[in-house]
């Protein structure tokens, strides 16, 4: 059984149409127009127990829409998702147990609080038994270093540990789904690279199925497996992230260094994006060039000391998404 | 079915209530604590009721003094100080709670306090709870001080104080009914404020925040005591202070009726509400 499915899932939203000005505003008052907005427009996607996926897209592309439809907030205009088996609208509190999320601009920890009063909170929401509980605080504050910060108010952690405390608290109960909207929202460099490898130990050692909300190229690319793009409330791509990362944008990038001199090198659909006197880095359009001519070219025109063949960068990928999606 | 595996079954059933009856403690635990993190907050937030209560001692001093009668309303000077004291304490304890649920539907918070395994309705009234108690002995310690050193009586005796506790506890529990109510108005108007300030505004006219509704001409206390605000601020504080028990167990009667009432209307809205609701912010 799949750990989500979800089937031309479909959300419309009812928005009033307002006026600009106060003309605008007394219109609205007495007589108000109403627009149908379509934020999920019959997305589909299934995802196996233990995989790792990304799901990204723009803001507004309905990401966080599927995700609070997916757990039970929200009721679909249209469409079917089964969460481990339960409809999440209709089971909500059934899925509950079984399933956690963690909104990185969000916070489940009481603020004046230290953690372990929200985490003794949400044991006994989630009808953990005291023994159970007391076992799972212990494997979780080893696994998330967080031994030293349980007893601190919550308001004066930093970002990157009140993070690492809300995923901690969210994972008390096992759940089977952890759906991460921008866990890494905010971070610096350090606590995000340890938000990443803790994601990844987790799905590895426990496996936690985890669908990943982010704008992070690196929490995509370091974390997921697969990545699910959403734009307009529909999904335009769907396969490993090495595909998106080759075929998403048609282009490959070819790194130069030189033994001698060169000139930035003219060639239909090859730009040269960077130049310096020993180094020449060049966008290669695939689908209108064929990659071994180029190179065949460039060695016999080039002193070459290294080339190297890349994929564009996954922010370009996902740049250049965003871009065609606004 | 044998009996070993009945009493098993009990047993489970037993252990299952308890686990979930044991939410809502933890809830009204964590609730308390946080209130508690900041005593002094507690205590400043209190300072307002001085004013009030220095304020009207003195117009009920001149008042009492000007028409030369030892009773108003059927109460004295030091019972009328004690009423005014518990429904200010009843008013100004109440949690913003309308406020928060309307910010809550704003930014999207929502989503994190929708998707947990408990009763919606049960556990927001639990953790409101927990924070009213604290606000509400504090205001009424500084207020009930202010009424004894005022009118020189400590004028709530143990019997009246025994009656007037679960009239109390019902009257702020179909206060929140109503706010509750109210707030989830969010989910459709976005901004429930506007609505609770009528509330409150009703809650003090024709509730009895100011003055007791045995002081209302006619008709309009006639009217008071049929609306359901009396229950809520009237009734609990007039209990307490001039303990009369001889219509005591109507008058539970009835706040128990608007209790009713009042939890069926939030449990609908929310019911609703939550099927026609349109999160923020992503």
């Amino acid at each position: 059984m799949a750990a989500i499915e979800v089937s031309g899932l479909t959300k419309q939203f009812q928005v009033t149409v307002r006026g600009a000005g106060i003309g605008g505003g007394l219109r609205a008052l007495f007589r108000p127009v109403r627009r149908t907005v379509t934020a999920v427009d019959a997305v589909s996607f299934t995802i196996e127990p233990g995989e790792i996926v990304a799901f990204i897209g723009p803001n507004g592309a309905g990401k966080s829409t599927t995700i609070k439809m997916l757990t039970g907030i929200l009721y679909p205009s249209s469409g079917a998702a089964t969460v481990l088996g339960l409809t999440p609208w209709r089971e909500r509190t059934k899925l509950a147990f079984r399933i956690a999320s963690v909104f990185g601009q969000r916070s489940q920890l009481s603020f004046h609080l230290p953690p372990r009063d929200s985490f003794d909170l949400l044991a006994a929401i989630y009808e953990l038994d005291q023994g159970a509980y007391r076992k799972r605080l212990a494997e979780l504050v080893a696994l998330f270093e967080i031994g030293r910060l349980m007893d601190q108010p919550v308001r004066k952690l930093s970002l990157g540990e009140r993070m690492r405390c809300e995923v901690a608290a969210s994972l008390l109960h096992r759940p089977e789904v952890l759906f991460l909207d921008e866990p890494t929202i905010g971070m610096d460099v350090i606590a995000r690279q340890a938000m990443r490898d803790l994601i990844q130990r987790l799905n590895r050692e426990e496996g936690t199925t985890v669908l990943l909300t982010s704008h992070d190229a690196g929490d995509v690319e370091q974390i997921c497996r697969r990545a699910i793009v959403i734009s307009q409330g529909r999904t335009v791509f769907d396969d490993t992230i090495a595909t998106l990362r080759r075929e998403y944008l048609g282009h490959k990038v070819i790194d130069l260094t030189l033994s001698e001199r060169a000139e930035p090198l003219q060639y239909p659909d090859v730009r040269c994006v960077e130049h310096s006197q020993y180094r020449m880095k060049l966008e290669v359009d695939t689908s209108r060039q064929q990659l071994d001519l180029i190179v065949a070219h460039l060695v016999s025109r080039l002193k070459v000391a290294d080339i190297a063949i890349q994929d564009p960068p996954l922010e370009d990928v996902i740049a250049a998404i965003y871009r065609r999606a606004s | 079915m044998t009996a070993a595996a009945l009493t098993t079954r009990a047993c489970t059933r037993r252990r299952t209530l308890r686990l979930r009856l044991r939410k809502y403690g933890a809830a009204f635990r964590v609730s308390l604590l946080s209130q508690l993190a900041y005593p002094a907050e507690l205590w400043l937030r209190s300072v307002f009721v001085v004013v009030i209560m220095f304020i009207f001692s003195s117009l009920w001093h001149t008042t009492f003094a000007e028409l030369g009668r030892a009773t108003l309303g059927g109460f004295t000077l030091g019972q009328m100080l004690w009423y005014l004291a518990l429904t200010e304490s009843i008013l100004l304890s109440r949690p913003r709670d309308a406020l928060r649920i309307d910010e809550e539907v704003r930014t999207g918070q929502l989503a994190y306090q929708l998707a947990r395994p408990y009763n919606y309705v049960l556990y927001r009234f639990v953790t409101a709870s927990a924070e009213r108690l604290p606000r509400f002995l504090i205001t009424l310690v500084i207020a009930g001080a202010m009424a004894t050193a005022f009118s020189g009586e400590l004028s709530v005796r143990p019997a009246s104080l025994l009656a007037g506790l679960p009239v109390l506890a019902l009257a702020l529990a179909i206060d929140y009914c109503f706010v509750l109510s109210i707030s989830l108005l969010a989910f459709w108007v976005e901004d429930a404020s506007p609505v609770l300030f009528i509330y409150d505004r009703l809650l003090m006219l024709l509730g009895g925040m100011l003055l007791p509704l045995s002081l209302f001409p006619g008709a309009l206390a006639t009217v008071a005591r049929a609306l359901p605000f009396s229950t809520i601020v009237y009734d609990p504080a007039s209990v307490i202070v001039s303990g009369d028990g001889e219509a005591w167990a109507l008058l539970v009667l009835r706040q128990v009726v608007t209790l009713a009432v009042a939890l069926m209307l939030a449990l609908l809205f929310f019911r609703y509400a939550v099927r026609r609701l349109q999160t923020n912010g992503g």
